[in-house]
């Protein structure tokens, strides 16, 4: 196993301590599979945006987006993954939008994605929809 | 109407509009929440990139480009959303069939369409 050693704020030590305790209790080895899941869904938020990217890229070359609509849908995409724990909390069902740094769910794409448009008219979007599935018929690429 | 029944599945004639026109075949997929039609096709007719979306199937997650254009089903013109999809096939999902009435006889292959808004206001002539 690896050893890292990290210098983190006392407010964050502090919260983090107080909720593993209430979590888990007192056992030794919380602390450490605290951390790895933690590192692990950083990672894995991480290989979607490089997923994303790589996606961006290829519609690039073939000419279907430009640079600056790639790179804005990057940015959602990123604020989206800041915030995936509480999105995934608060709208578990709906589908989001996320446009502009803000959010906009809804029970249908169609109902997420026209909030956004009626607030920022023409800004490229990131969306997800939260745990739920919406193509089961289609195989799509991974 | 009736819809073109073939390979055990309903399949309708949906006219893409955007700088330029396109008909196309496309499968009616009342489990789809949006309709898909192929990335080549969007950018053939001139339909707008304005967005994107990770689509979550039972065999896979990926992402993939939102469209906007106008679809023409039934004669019913609407301006969607529609998915880029990798491959070839074209769907209609629930985005635009919720405008319609679909009526499924799978026993006699028979799969009917029709716009109720349309026949209320044929019977009130």
């Amino acid at each position: 196993m690896g050893r890292i050693q990290a210098t983190i704020p006392d407010e964050l030590e502090e919260a983090l301590r107080k909720a593993m305790a209430k979590r888990y209790g007192w056992r030794k080895g919380v602390l450490r599979d605290v951390v790895t899941l933690a590192l692990n869904d950083w990672l894995s938020s991480v290989e979607a945006v490089n997923t994303l990217e790589k996606v961006l890229t290829e519609l690039e070359d073939k000419g279907v987006v430009d640079k600056n609509f790639a790179k804005e849908v990057l940015r959602q995409k990123e604020i989206f993954e800041r915030e995936r724990e509480t999105l995934e909390a608060k709208y578990k069902g709906l589908v989001v939008v996320a446009c502009g740094g803000e959010f906009f769910a809804g029970e249908t794409f169609k109902e997420a994605v026209e909030a956004a448009r009626k607030k920022f008219k023409d800004l490229p979007y990131y969306s997800e929809s939260i745990k739920r599935i919406d193509h089961p018929s289609v195989r799509v690429r991974g | 109407m009736s819809l073109k029944y073939k390979n055990d599945a309903a399949y309708a004639t949906v006219s893409l509009v955007g700088k330029r026109r396109a008909m196309i075949e496309a499968l009616i997929d009342t489990g789809a929440d949006i309709s898909g039609i192929p990335i080549s096709k969007c950018v053939e007719v001139g339909f707008e990139v304005e967005g994107f979306r990770l689509f979550r199937g039972l065999f896979g997650a990926g992402f993939l480009p939102v469209f906007r254009g106008r679809v023409e089903l039934m004669g019913i013109l609407t301006e969607t959303a529609v998915v880029g999809l990798l491959n070839e096939e074209s769907i209609v999902g629930r985005d635009l069939l919720s405008n319609f009435k679909l009526s499924l006889d799978w026993k006699e292959k028979k799969v009917e369409i029709e716009d109720p808004q349309r026949n209320e206001d044929e019977e009130s002539i």
